[in-house]
């Protein structure tokens, strides 16, 4: 058979495209990327993840996020480089660091959630009940060059992991500098805003596939005979 | 979907596991597939059988890399579509060696290979369901039912837990009637439950004292 067909469904396109990163993202940072590009069969994976090479001749490295192919649907599109922090049970704590952006249309920005990451997979999944746990964003202001960004939140006592990271929203590009996370006392304001990924069209467009693909005849086994 | 053991190692996991040690040849329309031996590193081999006698049918076979635990599974197989509501049976013919874990024909409903379901809890779907092989080649069938309101996708595998070595030949999918019996054995369902305690160990380990995250300096 063949695996490229998976890019068509969301969950498949998810373990396709976390391999696909280019390699220059340093550990603990990982990559997650769900594109619904205008071709799912160039195989192309819509998002490169990781620093941005110019930046590292002029010695300030950034995190960035590409989309480098043309999306057929922006708005369930979404790519985060993302890691974990632990113990923060009943902390609150603030992630912060510049920004700057090029032809972003969607939205772009820091957050923090629950979790370690398995709550944004089940988000572009379309699961039942992810929209309950939408990670709390703060987007880029708008305008030229670096801006600051903080996103805080309140971590739930008991909660073991909190999973934080850049996001971009459908197309462009977005650059993180000068990242830094920390506790914080109760005069800083916690963020009130999750961030606004289209949990609804995302569910319907995976519903909707769903049920295009059950109407497909069964297939036989490929090379059977081990050819 | 998402994941409870990519935790440690999340998403990138799958694609390290996917690559597979690549020394025996996968045959068109078939991909091998491995759960994740921490740090990194494939933990099978899978592909075209080589130490067969001459003469025999052309077999897949999978095999360890290395010594591995119960926790590890090595597969080859295909993902099938076009059976939403449909009761589908997996069928080979199939010999295993040296197994001190399992080794048969697993086949599951998704998107979602053998090998990832056990690290992923409930987001995994429901557990395959499995047949094992035997010591001498013997015929070998699995049964599901694939939900009508899925996408109709099934997973079908030849899998290994643990060491030792499966061969199979002779594969078919087809569709069957209801008057033939589901398969009752869970693939690995025990690991599913081991991993997720190890999981959960860990992060009580990790969240015993604020552990900040790392490489915010982009170094």
């Amino acid at each position: 058979m063949d695996y490229r067909i998976l890019l068509i469904a969301p969950l498949a396109a998810l373990v396709l495209s976390v391999g696909a990163a280019p390699p220059q993202l340093p550990p603990p940072w990982q990559p997650l990327a769900v594109a619904v590009t205008v071709d799912p069969l160039k195989g192309q994976t819509g998002y490169d993840i990781g620093i941005d090479p110019p930046s590292d001749s002029l010695g300030g490295r950034s995190l960035t996020i590409h989309a480098v192919a043309p999306l057929a649907d922006d708005a369930r599109s979404f790519a985060v480089a993302h890691q974990q922090a632990f113990g923060y049970g009943g902390h609150r704590v603030r992630f912060s660091g510049q920004l700057r952006t090029q032809g972003v249309h969607g939205w772009a920005g820091l957050y923090l959630g629950e979790g370690q990451g398995e709550e944004l997979s089940r988000l572009v999944g379309g699961m039942p009940d992810a929209e309950k746990h939408l990670p709390m964003g703060s987007a880029w202001p708008g305008g030229d060059g670096w801006h600051d960004v903080s996103v805080v939140v309140d971590v739930p006592p008991g909660a073991l992991a909190i999973d934080l990271g850049l996001a971009l929203i459908g197309g462009g590009q977005v650059w993180a500098r000068g990242l830094r996370f920390d506790a914080v006392g109760p005069d800083v304001a916690p963020t009130r805003s999750p961030i606004p990924y289209d949990w609804a069209h995302a569910r319907q467009a995976v519903a909707e596939s769903r049920k295009a693909m059950a109407s497909f005849p069964p297939k036989a086994l490929v090379n059977a005979a081990l050819d | 979907m998402d994941y409870r053991v990519f935790l440690a190692a999340p998403l990138a996991a799958l694609a390290v596991s996917a690559s597979g040690a690549d020394t025996l040849q996968v045959p068109k329309g078939w991909f091998a597939g491995s759960s994740y031996a921490f740090p990194q590193g494939s933990t099978y081999e899978a592909g075209l059988a080589t130490d067969l006698p001459p003469g025999q049918a052309r077999a897949l076979t999978v095999r360890p890399l290395g010594k591995r635990t119960g926790n590890d599974i090595g597969t080859i197989g295909q993902m099938v579509m076009g059976y939403a509501g449909k009761r589908v049976r997996f069928s080979a013919q199939v010999k295993a060696t040296g197994v001190d874990g399992w080794a048969g024909l697993v086949i599951g409903s998704g998107f979602i290979p053998p090998y990832l379901r056990p690290q992923m809890g409930e987001d995994g779907g429901p557990p395959a369901l499995a047949a094992p092989g035997c010591a001498q080649w013997c015929d070998v069938s699995v049964v599901a039912d694939i939900p009508a309101d899925s996408e109709g996708a099934s997973n079908v595998a030849l899998a290994l837990i643990g060491n030792g070595q499966v061969w199979a030949r002779g594969f078919k999918v087809e569709v069957v009637g209801t008057d033939v019996p589901v398969s009752s054995y869970r693939f690995a369902v025990d690991m599913g439950v081991a991993l997720a305690a190890q999981q959960r160990s860990f992060l009580q380990s990790q969240a015993a004292h604020p552990t900040p995250p790392g490489g915010l300096d982009l170094q």
